[in-house]
């Protein structure tokens, strides 16, 4: 399979306004800022908020953070990368060649990668601008897959043995087929090709230094916990690329401040996560900046769930679950965090549009995560529990009002159907970490999950065998097509797959999904060819943009 | 002088190693697991014991004090579990923000509340005392966080101005590294100012009943040289021991301001590191920290025998 012939999809404009237009896509592009038929100029500095990592090595403690994923998008290359621009959804990854001009996948657990001739590292000591091979990415692979301090090191897991072929051909050999393998390969979390030589010099690639790369941009300077500044690689290997001279990622922890920064122009891109502008400053935003560019209720791919020891009585019979995930009001719950507007989360999150069961489809399960507190009474009283009971949900509030809100908002929908739910609220997000998230609980959990971009990640949260199982599922069924799904490569059958699984799972409401919020992501208008997405590729996505001024 | 100083100095040895257990045991005792932080539900069991070897936390908690108070004594605070970097590489980059700020914050205290507080002392019960004694009981009670807030926000929402995103260091740009601690600075320092006013009022009160001072005015001196010169020395004394207490509880108010001005300093780097467990920093800041007010306390006795020559040790 070449990158040419790779299944993926890719969405015109019109596309894309169909979409809004009929409600499938959460993604409306209000003014959308393409460069059409205009030549793109160079030079500029692009400013937004960044994310200030703990350290630079990805491969060591520390290293899975979105932080340094972010860092290695703009300094570093991939075998495969997502498609970014103006003709991309949010919400699809449509994947092409980073590093990898094209690849070849002779049997189900084998791949071959055709590395691009002539790619050169940065210009930069101790590497200084030689040319990549194939022995460079052996090297990434062996390092990421033997530290043990690296904490992604389970995506590669699957992976059975890594042969150098030639100077630009490399084979990987999986040790069962992996369907989202090469999925994996083209996300910042992974495999972003590192210099044998500055890990060799500095010991390890935590600092600024050793962060040498093929990547578009170089990492001039760290001020830490205040700013990175990246500026233009001019010997990168796609020719012309990119068009912005200079980056700069600003440390704004503050909520106030960053939304401060971008009212007076200081920040070209909305202050939250992927550019976000949140719904309640809004009205200030638009009166200050009234002509962003703009995708209106861009989706969101952290979905926040109730988990429940689904060993135990009372969560072991599902009419318990179905009861109370039918006493959740999930409209309520947007009407009171985000000013309405969200998307209902199946279980995969409707933000990845490609994976996530539209509504319609859900079938007899779509009924369980409608609001209905007399059929919630109803199914307890027939579960044995008409006297309602007690249970403690445990919480981290992550600094985060909407998810205090919605804990609070639970708890009391909980009380309407007469199940005395109190807060276990964790003293901080170490003490939560460490215990309730992996499933160390008493009774129930609420929290976010990792914003994954590939359906895999939530649906390991059914496995018996994985850390992210936190309601304890044991459905000999729901491991077996969890299992079968990361095992078909076909992409229509996986895709039926999931989505029967999803059809499944709602029925048995192993986790109370609450919505996700979405919110509008807002760009500076002279920002050509340019389009936020999700996932941590904020090098990616602004490979082609330009200023227009 | 010199043999109270040394007693002092040796008060402050025991004062420091009690410092350091509390720190040390405090920041282990809270729960949450830095190794499980650091590899989440990713981690394979063996992965988690390897690493809590590798950083010594495989060993009891009093053999870790011991071993990491043998590398103090040495001059080593350890290295962040989380970066890598030496904790005393940090604090170099860090402390002297934390302090320039601090001490911006101290000057416009003091800038504030010794003239206020002597305005309105002479001024008692004048309209000119009720409204500086409302805007200390103002200054007191509003929260820092929320008025760093406003002031941040406020102007960008209807004038399009925020304050500078970018830290300047001295050596960039001598005066744009002062003027962006002005407006934090300023609005840290209203509630010790205005903590200040107050005692500088009520002392300065208390002062100018006393005979002497009667005596000064019954010789015909001027208003300025009676308050100034013969009150005003007599009264500061209380007001220089509050200042001492102010720089500690100025330094543990820099987080916010810290966070909200987008300042590199101390303050902001130990509440990350206290949230990611990372003891070696926590420990090791902390340890400077309490270091930085027992000196600073010990400097505020040796004022008091400059101020007042009366008192001698």
């Amino acid at each position: 399979m070449s990158a040419d012939s790779h299944p993926d999809r890719t969405f015109t404009r019109r596309d894309l306004l169909k979409l809004g237009a009929t409600g499938l896509a959460a993604a409306t592009v209000m003014a959308p800022a393409p460069g059409g038929a205009q030549t793109p100029k160079r030079g500029g500095t692009l400013r937004f908020r960044g994310y200030d990592p703990d350290t630079l090595d990805i491969h060591m403690r520390g290293g899975h953070s979105y932080k340094p994923q972010i860092v290695y998008s703009f300094t570093h290359s991939r075998l495969l990368k997502h498609k970014a621009g103006p003709s991309i959804v949010p919400g699809t990854f449509p994947l092409e060649g980073d590093l990898a001009e094209s690849w070849t996948q002779p049997n189900e657990v084998t791949y071959i990668f055709k590395l691009r001739e002539g790619v050169r590292w940065h210009n930069t000591p101790p590497v200084n601008g030689r040319e990549l091979t194939a022995n460079d990415v052996k090297y990434t692979v062996d390092r990421f897959t033997s530290s043990k301090e690296n904490a992604n090191r389970y995506m590669m897991a699957d992976l059975d043995n890594m042969e150098v072929l030639d100077k630009y051909r490399v084979k990987l050999t999986l040790k069962k087929p992996f369907a989202w393998f090469l999925d994996y390969l083209a996300t910042p979390m992974a495999l972003a090709i590192v210099a044998r030589e500055a890990v060799e010099k500095f010991g390890d690639l935590k600092k600024a230094e050793a962060a040498i790369g093929t990547g578009p941009w170089i990492l001039e300077k760290h001020e830490i916990k205040s700013r990175i500044v990246y500026v233009r690689n001019p010997d990168y290997f796609q020719k012309g690329l990119p068009y912005l001279d200079r980056i700069e990622a600003y440390e704004m922890e503050d909520k106030s401040t960053r939304l401060a920064a971008f009212l007076s122009g200081q920040l070209d891109l909305g202050p939250e996560f992927y550019g976000r502008v949140l719904w309640n400053t809004m009205k200030e935003v638009k009166a200050r900046r009234p002509n962003l560019a703009m995708v209106e209720d861009f989706p969101y791919n952290v979905m926040t769930h109730v988990g429940m020891r689904t060993d135990k009585a009372p969560f072991n019979d599902v009419r318990v679950r179905r009861a109370l995930s039918m006493a959740i009001d999930r409209q309520g719950i947007l009407d009171a965090t985000n000013e309405g507007k969200g998307a209902k989360n199946p279980p995969v999150p409707a933000a990845l549009k490609e994976w996530a069961i539209p509504w319609a489809q859900l079938g007899e399960g779509a009924k369980y995560y409608e609001y209905n507190p007399a059929e919630a009474k109803r199914l307890l009283a027939e579960a044995g529990q008409g006297k309602g009971f007690e249970v403690t949900i445990d919480f981290f509030h992550y600094g985060s009002q909407e998810l205090i809100d919605t804990a609070q908002l639970i708890m009391k929908y909980f009380k309407d159907v007469g199940v005395k739910a109190t807060l276990n609220q964790k003293p901080s997000y170490a003490a939560y970490i460490s215990s309730s998230y992996l499933g160390k609980f008493e009774h129930m959990v609420y929290g976010p999950q990792l914003p994954a971009l590939d359906p895999d990640n939530f649906l390991q949260q059914y496995s018996p065998e994985s850390a992210k199982n936190q309601s304890h599922v044991n459905d000999p069924l729901v491991t077996d097509q969890v299992e079968l799904q990361r095992r078909t490569l076909d992409v229509a059958r996986r895709k039926k797959i999931i989505y029967d699984l999803q059809r499944y799972l709602a029925t048995q409401q192993y986790y109370l999904t609450i919505p996700s919020i979405t919110s509008p992501s807002a760009w500076d208008p002279a920002l050509k060819d340019y389009m936020s997405n999700l996932g941590y590729d904020y090098g990616g996505r602004f490979l082609a943009a330009w200023w227009d001024k | 002088m010199r043999k109270y100083l040394l007693k002092r100095l040796l008060v402050a040895i025991p004062s420091l190693l009690i410092a350091s257990v509390i720190v040390f045991s405090l920041s282990r005792v809270i729960p949450g697991d830095v190794v499980e932080l650091m590899l989440q539900d990713n981690a394979y069991a063996r992965d988690l014991d390897e690493l809590r070897v590798k950083l010594g936390l495989d060993k009891p908690m009093h053999v870790q004090y011991f071993v990491w108070l043998g590398k103090v004594l040495r001059g080593d605070l350890g290295q962040s579990l989380w970066t890598g970097r030496p904790v005393v590489q940090e604090l170099l980059y860090r402390l002297p923000v934390t302090l320039e700020f601090g001490a911006v914050a101290i000057f416009f205290a003091v800038l504030l509340g010794i003239p206020v507080g002597v305005i309105s002392a002479t001024r008692q019960d004048t309209a000119k005392d009720y409204v500086a004694r409302s805007a200390a009981i103002l200054g007191l009670s509003v929260p820092g966080f929320w008025l760093a807030t406003l002031a941040i926000v406020l102007p960008a929402v209807y004038w399009g101005w925020s304050p500078p995103i970018r830290f300047t260091t001295f050596a960039e740009d001598p005066w744009a590294h002062l003027a962006q601690f002005l407006l934090p600075g300023f609005l840290l320092g209203l509630a010790s100012g205005a903590a200040i006013m107050r005692l500088t009022r009520a002392q300065l009160l208390e002062v100018v009943r006393q005979d002497y001072v009667r005596t000064a005015w019954s010789k015909g001196l001027a208003e300025r040289a009676v308050v100034l010169k013969h009150s005003l020395r007599n009264a500061i004394i209380p007001v220089v021991t509050i200042l001492g207490i102010q720089i500690a509880q100025v330094l543990s108010a820099t987080v916010v301001f810290e966070t909200i001005f987008g300042l590199p300093g101390v303050s902001s780097f130990l509440f990350e590191a206290i949230n990611q467990r990372d003891y070696p920093v926590v420990q090791g800041v902390n340890l400077v920290i309490v270091t930085i007010v027992v000196t600073i306390n010990l400097v505020v006795d040796m004022l008091y025998a400059l101020i007042d020559p009366r008192i001698r040790y």
